[in-house]
């Protein structure tokens, strides 16, 4: 088994970092850093922690506050409770609900357009029809009052 | 024995709980076997295959009805069908109206017109629920509630009142004036400045110029190239900022019109921000349940350049 892979440096909530970090395993950091940071690997930002810093790294998921630029070769994740404050830049990146960006988003994993696919097919068009007449039964079970 | 505990008095919920035991039991106080009509059904719900598509549900469909003589708002549920409306009495058609060819006149309904991608319409007036352009359409005063722009689909946005916008799998929408509504979903691609409640990026979708939205969502496989302030308010302008990539005009963002009066807070009600109505609620063509003294417009859509 390779070692590397298991390996996993986690920053915890107490501790505060000023300069910058660069490591090649994954790395979860829940602190506070003011700093760049390279990583060859996958970065978790936990929801307390607080970057102040540009961020390079293969794939990112970030829970916490980000003040900078994130870029990242694979993925971006951006959680319900993250807020970023800078530009972004990946392959792919997922969005959830919740999610605080201001910034630039350089994200187009399907190139310059999207790929024709299927027309979707939003309804399907009828001739007109002549509406039918029916009457609403008071007091159904669905009725509503 | 459980007739332990003895009542004084009774009432009459607690006198149909007891003649409904007293029924179910013999004389020695046993329970009766029930019949097998009143049997419980057999554990599993349906015999059918486990997995397999269940294809009726509980619950009745919903639609946001606005009626297009009055604007009063109310919910039809059940199936779509011709109503009436419970302010102005006006009988509201909701037949699908289809235009595959040039199209003058107006077409009034609560349901669905489409303009095909032959369509075009030439000084036509539209006013629908949902209205689907995969045409020109730049002719038409259009109104609806949701809009959905197809492959090759065209309009004028000045002419043009909507509340939800949907970009379809293979449309390009690059519209010249910003768009605003309330839901925005893409799933081709667009090109604008969007001021939107609520913007949705499905897989192979791509929204790109400025963004602002109180709720972003993108979904894995979907692009994003984009000046973006997504997020509350609250969190996007501190101190009454403004974020550093605004570009937006600031009459957007004045709270014009009218609000309902059993809306909450105004000050949290995202709505109230879009010079609209509150006509609004997550979930695209949901809510507004309750029936608001409504105007002439539909709600928080789009402005002229
Ligand atoms: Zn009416």
């Amino acid at each position: 088994m390779n070692m590397k892979s298991d390996t996993k440096t986690i920053i915890a909530e107490d501790v505060e970092i000023t300069g910058a970090i660069k490591c090649a395993s994954d790395i979860q950091i829940d602190g506070k850093l003011n700093g760049d940071m390279t990583c060859g690997n996958n970065v978790v930002v936990g929801a307390t922690a607080n970057i102040k810093g540009s961020l390079m790294v293969e794939s990112i998921s970030v829970l916490g506050a980000v003040n900078g630029n994130i870029t990242a070769k694979d993925r971006i994740e951006l959680k319900t409770t993250a807020k970023v404050n800078g530009d972004i830049k990946a392959k792919r990146l997922t969005v959830e609900d919740g999610v605080t960006f201001i910034g630039k988003s350089e994200v187009n994993p399907t190139g310059s357009a999207p790929a024709a696919r299927a027309p979707e097919s939003p309804a399907t068009a009828l001739p007109y029809q002549p509406p039918t007449v029916e009457e609403k039964k008071p007091g159904g079970m669905f009725g509503r009052k | 024995m459980p007739g332990s505990s003895r009542t004084s008095m009774i009432d009459g919920f607690t006198s149909v709980q007891m003649v409904r035991r007293a029924a179910k039991r013999n004389r020695n106080g046993a329970p009766v076997p029930r019949d097998d009509a009143e049997a419980t059904p057999a554990a599993e719900p349906f015999a059918g295959k486990i997995g397999a598509k269940v294809t009726q549900t509980a619950l009745p469909d919903r639609y946001d009805i606005v009626c297009y003589e009055c604007g009063y708002a109310f919910v039809l549920t059940g199936h779509l069908r011709r109503t009436i409306c419970p302010k102005c009495r006006a009988q509201l058609e909701a037949g699908a109206t289809v235009a595959a060819k040039e199209y003058s006149g107006a077409a009034r309904t609560i349901g669905t017109v489409h303009v095909k991608p032959a369509g075009v319409l030439k000084d036509a007036v539209v006013t629908a629920r949902i209205l689907i352009v995969e045409g020109d359409a730049t002719g038409g005063t259009l109104r609806c509630q949701q809009l959905q722009i197809g492959k090759g689909g065209r309009l004028a946005l000045d002419r043009t009142t909507f509340r939800d916008l949907l970009i379809a799998g293979t449309a390009e929408f690059k519209p010249d004036a910003p768009v605003k509504c309330r839901a925005l979903e893409v799933k081709g691609t667009i090109d604008a400045d969007i001021l939107a409640e609520r913007v949705i990026v499905r897989a192979g979708g791509l929204a790109s110029g400025n963004l602002r939205a109180e709720r972003l969502v993108v979904d894995d496989g979907g692009g994003l190239k984009a000046t973006v302030c997504a997020g509350k308010k609250t969190e996007t302008e501190p101190n009454g900022e403004k974020p550093r990539n605004e570009r937006h005009d600031d009459k957007t963002r004045t709270g014009q019109g009218p609000r309902s009066h059993h809306q909450g807070n105004p000050g949290q009600h995202p709505g109230a921000a879009r010079g609209g109505r509150d006509r609004t609620r997550p979930g695209p063509l949901r809510g507004s349940g309750s029936h608001r003294p409504d105007q002439e417009e539909h709600g928080p859509a789009t402005a002229a350049v």
